[in-house]
């Protein structure tokens, strides 16, 4: 599977390079509540003028997978085209016991549990359809999770190009650097979806890993 | 410092009249109790090991997803990441195979 989609992702990049017309599939992923919605949410209200997701402080708010087709973004005197696919926050453990506090009931918090489970199964199909991951960390919190682990591990053994985006470095307690160390192997780009900072090098860093 | 009746147990603070007058038992000796807590700071302070955690080790996983209870899953995402065939553990310990994702066609 890695190996043989790897090549077809490869060639189909290389085709719509040359033809020139061809939308790069850009699936954004991580844990829940690092920002992947208000990143998507950023991107395409820069490029495109709308917002793709509801964002909220209860976590697993987006449990489906949304895509946004052919935004096309401007770097220096180049672009590229962008299919955005927002997707629901990985999570190895997800109990409705962490939605009550929110204010939930309980229907509403096992509901949001079962939808929020098979949100991370949906995250995960899409990667076969891929051309490339943003994968978005929070830079208040401790890199070192499983679910970052895991993902990046599986990215490079199916050679899925990824781009990391430190998220939240407009907070007082981030520190992307921690994410740097972390990944050295990694481009990692420190950001604030929310404030719109540094975007501009988010951008470039798009054009040069997914083009 | 709080006293409790030797008879009884009920806890008294210091300087409470019933020091004087005998505890409601009918009991009339204290002693002296260190560091009384409620039974809500007892509680919060004991470690309460998750099964789900520990029941499993050195077991073969084979299941992408665990149902612990209704509305709380473990997803082994290493298991989902890598294989296309997802198969559930149910509660009771029975486990569920979803065959759509079995004959998945391989791209």
């Amino acid at each position: 599977m890695g190996m043989w989609s790897s090549l077809r992702g490869r060639f189909s990049l290389w085709v719509g390079k040359i033809f020139g017309r061809r939308s790069v599939k850009i699936g954004i992923y991580g844990p829940p509540n690092v920002g992947k919605t208000t990143l998507a949410n950023r991107i395409i209200r820069d490029w495109a003028g709308e917002d793709v997701g509801v964002v909220s402080d209860i976590p697993h708010e987006t449990r489906r997978v949304k895509r946004r087709k052919d935004v096309k973004i401007n770097v220096d005197r180049s672009s590229i085209k962008l299919d955005i696919v927002d997707t629901p926050g990985l999570a190895t453990k997800i109990d409705f016991r962490d939605f009550l506090s929110y204010g939930l009931e309980e229907e509403e918090a096992k509901k949001r549990a079962k939808e929020a489970a098979e949100g991370v199964i949906e995250s995960i199909r899409w990667l076969d359809d891929l051309d490339g991951v943003l994968l978005v960390m929070d830079a208040t919190e401790d890199p070192y999770t499983q679910v970052n682990i895991t993902v990046i591990g599986n990215m490079e053994a199916r050679r899925l190009p990824m781009l990391i985006v430190s998220n939240k470095i407009d907070l007082p307690t981030a520190s992307p650097v921690k994410i740097i160390e972390a990944f050295p192997q990694h481009t990692v780009v420190p950001i604030s979806a929310l404030k719109g900072n540094n975007m501009d090098t988010l951008y470039d860093g798009i054009y040069e890993h997914f083009r | 410092m709080p006293h409790r009746c030797a008879r009884c147990g009920r806890v008294y603070e210091d300087g409470d009249p019933e020091m004087l007058k005998g505890c409601s038992c009918g009991g009339k000796k204290f002693f002296y109790v260190k560091g009384i807590k409620n039974l809500e700071d007892v509680i919060s302070e004991i470690d309460v090991v998750d099964e789900s955690d520990t029941e499993d080790e050195g077991k073969e996983h084979v299941e992408s997803i665990k149902m612990l209870n209704d509305g709380s899953y473990n997803l082994n995402l290493d298991l989902l990441l890598r294989r296309d065939e997802i198969i559930i553990e149910k509660k009771d310990g029975s486990y569920a195979l979803h065959l759509p994702s079995f004959f998945k066609k391989k791209s």
